[in-house]
């Protein structure tokens, strides 16, 4: 049963880093030109190599990782299809690659995040075929590092943990959104102000919805944390302190 | 609730070849972002709403209501993009504020047509082959192009426990608006977080439970297909 | 086949969840094992299966006891398997071919003789229409047939069967009883049920189980008027029982045989 308390710790890092797959910002179908649906996707290959790489590390050394780690898919999925309250009234899904597993590093995260990106786009018409590298990218990619690596910093000072997890995924979530915004700059630079101007004018687009729903992702991911220290001290469950 | 997973199932073109209407929808794709064209747009869009709603069979207003879920996104970026802001007058419309001008170039305009043709093209494409192939049947395609088996064995156990999930979450969820969850932003805030630690539980308490039953079913570590 | 010989098994923590426990599977063609939540039934079952090592005593197959190497326990696991509460946990796939064809591709059976065994499998539980359904779409009832199918395809020589009909509507209840009944012509069979007139009718020998002891044993209808056990364990009467007992009919063993007799 060791096993499965250092499984368990390994979800439940992932379910507090990033909730970025889950809400973050998708570039939808189509948007992108095939140049920048090919470049990105070319940037998130290697990353996504890697975290295969990982991956057939993991599954050889245990055979019921696979098991595990298609649940927490089918739980980060499900995130997904979820309604996040939203204090202006609008209804927005959240993105909850929060799950980067510390044990599996994030690029495991990269290969779950991609294929539930995948399923969001063919089940769910958010997202794209097309911009699935675009949104690899910022969803899968850089928004669990950034989360993990905030998640992983602050653990060393004493800062109230509750705190770090806020922060970890509502700038993780951020993040995402900031990505997404460049990646919309470069392709479409503005005709006055060139990708410097196109970039502000996005982010400033889209900051009144997003920058809402970072703070709602965060007060989540905080409040799920709780929720599951509450348990693992009545004993419900055993995951280690991190 | 996966409204889009039933149709796949129950459409008329179900269980037609999936590499086929795989390739036709590459094509398209391939066409719709490299080909700036609005009338290839236009035409490619007709020839897959027509192959989708006609052929075969989603209700023309269903067919709508799917297409219409990303649309927020693409009415915001589109503005977005046709709007510029400038100190010098290079707009064809535009309105003047304090010292700046604010307004639409022929460019801005231009590529805005070709996005929203391209959008609309793509998507129309890309919901084809959503709408009209069952998952279980796109594996197929993905084994065919060797896609890693890992990766295939992840699509085929998360598609499966998407379900499973979906349908606790909801029965969660309902119990939860009985007893007025989500009443209000700070209710739902709680209920919502609460619905996340039961889902997650789940995870790990099904995790332990279905390695007992893999190990009755003689798991060996591979989740084996029979092509 | 399969004898428990007075197995201890204790939780990580120490506590006793089962004591002092024999059972002997040789007693009866459906045995049955019955008891409240709690009692230690899905510890004792997973004991058999030898997914759980008891702390004192042996489990025995043809009088050896079992070996939990991994070989071993892999050829122990193709004689007895299980059919658990809850279907949902034993589908994986999403098509019920790929999921009854599943434990035989781990043994590398070939793809001609997997078709054939599944459909024979399908057709025992009465569920070939569902071949090539997506198993989310399937009902409560139907992916409980196809989880049983799911174990009867290992064709294993002896089955347990945790709860079989809890959830299931009168008909759908009646149709499993039926497709129980049929397998124990070939099978042995372990049932553990909540339902005493499922019990009564279906099975020859029953063991009481409660707090992880064996409060009682013995053939159906003696079990059933023993008043003490029936008080201790705290479990109902099956209404054949009843009415043997207030309306002084003689006891019957099934609704049939008392139809069949009244006058």
């Amino acid at each position: 049963m060791k096993n499965i308390k250092y499984l368990g710790l390994s979800v439940f890092l992932l379910l507090l880093s990033t909730p970025s797959i889950s809400h973050g910002m998708h570039i939808m179908e189509g948007f992108l030109p095939a140049k920048w649906a090919i470049f990105w996707a070319v940037l998130a290959l290697p990353f996504l190599i890697l975290g295969l790489k990982n991956i057939n590390k993991l599954f050889k050394e245990d055979v019921n990782a696979k098991v595990l780690l298609g649940l927490a898919g089918g739980f980060v999925f499900v995130l997904s299809a979820l309604k996040i309250p939203s204090v202006t009234g609008s209804c927005s899904h959240p993105t909850g690659v929060g799950l980067g597993a510390i044990l599996f590093g994030p690029t495991v995260m990269t290969v779950i995040g991609t294929i539930v990106l995948l399923f969001q786009a063919l089940l769910l018409a958010h997202g794209g075929l097309t911009t699935l590298g675009a949104n690899i990218f910022s969803m899968g990619i850089v928004g669990p590092i950034i989360s993990y690596g905030i998640f992983k910093g602050l653990k060393k000072t004493n800062m109230n943990r509750t705190y770090v997890t806020f922060l970890a995924a509502a700038l993780g979530n951020l993040a995402t959104y900031c990505i997404t915004a460049t990646q919309l700059a470069i392709a479409f630079p503005d005709p006055a102000s060139g990708l410097v101007g196109s970039l502000m004018k996005f982010l400033t687009v889209f900051a009144v919805t997003q920058i809402p729903l970072a703070i709602v992702e965060g007060l989540l991911t905080a409040i799920v944390y709780n929720l599951l220290i509450e348990y693992k001290e009545k004993g419900v469950i055993s995951i280690e302190n991190i | 609730m996966l409204i889009i997973d039933k149709y796949a199932y129950s459409n008329r073109l179900a269980d037609s070849d999936p590499f086929l209407k795989f390739i036709v929808v590459v094509i398209a794709l391939a066409i719709t972002t490299t080909i700036r064209s609005i009338y290839i747009n236009i035409m490619i869009f007709a020839m897959m709403s027509f192959m989708t709603t006609k052929v075969a069979g989603i209700p023309l207003d269903k067919y709508f209501r799917i297409l219409s879920i990303p649309m927020g996104f693409l009415l915001i970026s589109t503005i977005t993009i046709l709007v510029s802001v400038s100190k010098i007058d290079i707009f064809v419309y535009s309105i003047n504020m304090f010292d700046y001008y604010i307004g639409i170039t022929i460019s801005s305009m231009e590529e805005s047509i070709y996005i929203v043709t391209r959008v609309v093209a793509s998507m129309g494409a890309a919901f084809f082959l959503g709408l009209t192939t069952p998952l279980n049947n796109l594996v197929k395609v993905f084994r065919k192009l060797h896609l890693p088996k890992s990766i295939i064995e992840l699509i085929v156990l998360i598609y499966r426990s998407i379900f499973i999930f979906l349908e606790e979450a909801q029965e969660i969820h309902t119990g939860q608006e009985l007893k007025f969850g989500y009443s209000n932003f700070k209710n739902s805030l709680r209920s919502t977080g609460l619905l996340l630690r039961s889902l997650f539980l789940r995870v790990l308490l099904r995790y332990k439970e279905m390695v007992i039953i893999l190990e009755c079913k003689l798991y060996d570590g591979e989740f084996k297909t029979g092509d | 086949m399969i004898k428990v010989e007075s197995i201890d098994y204790k939780y990580e923590d120490g506590t006793l969840a089962l004591k002092n426990v024999s059972i002997d599977l040789d007693k009866g063609k459906v045995i049955g094992l019955i008891g409240g939540n709690g009692s230690g039934k899905s510890t004792l079952f997973l004991n058999i299966l030898g997914i759980l090592k008891p702390s004192k005593g042996k489990i025995k197959y043809n009088n050896e006891p079992i070996k939990y190497d991994k070989k071993s326990l892999r050829d122990y696991r193709q004689k007895v398997t299980m059919v658990f509460q809850d279907p949902d946990k034993q589908l994986f796939y999403s098509k019920v071919y790929d999921d009854m064809a599943f434990p035989l591709r781990n043994l590398d059976i070939a793809e001609d003789e997997i078709k054939e065994k599944v459909n024979a499998s399908l057709a025992e539980v009465k569920a070939l229409d569902l071949i090539e359904k997506p198993t989310h779409f399937l009902s409560y009832g139907q992916k409980k047939r196809i989880s049983i199918g799911g174990a009867l395809i290992m064709d294993s020589k002896v089955l347990l069967l945790d709860e079989p009909t809890s959830g299931l509507d009168p008909a759908m209840s009646k149709e499993v009883k039926s497709i129980i009944k049929n397998l124990s012509q070939e099978k042995r069979i372990v049932v553990s049920s909540h339902d005493m007139d499922f019990i009564y009718e279906a099975c020859d020998y029953i063991y009481i189980i409660s707090k992880g002891e064996i409060l009682g044993e013995g053939v159906a209808e003696d079990v059933f008027l023993d008043k003490d056990i029936l008080e201790k364990s705290g479990l109902e009467k099956p209404w054949l029982v009843k009415i043997h007992e207030n309306l002084n009919l003689p006891l019957y063993k099934s609704e049939s045989e008392l139809l069949e007799n009244r006058d």
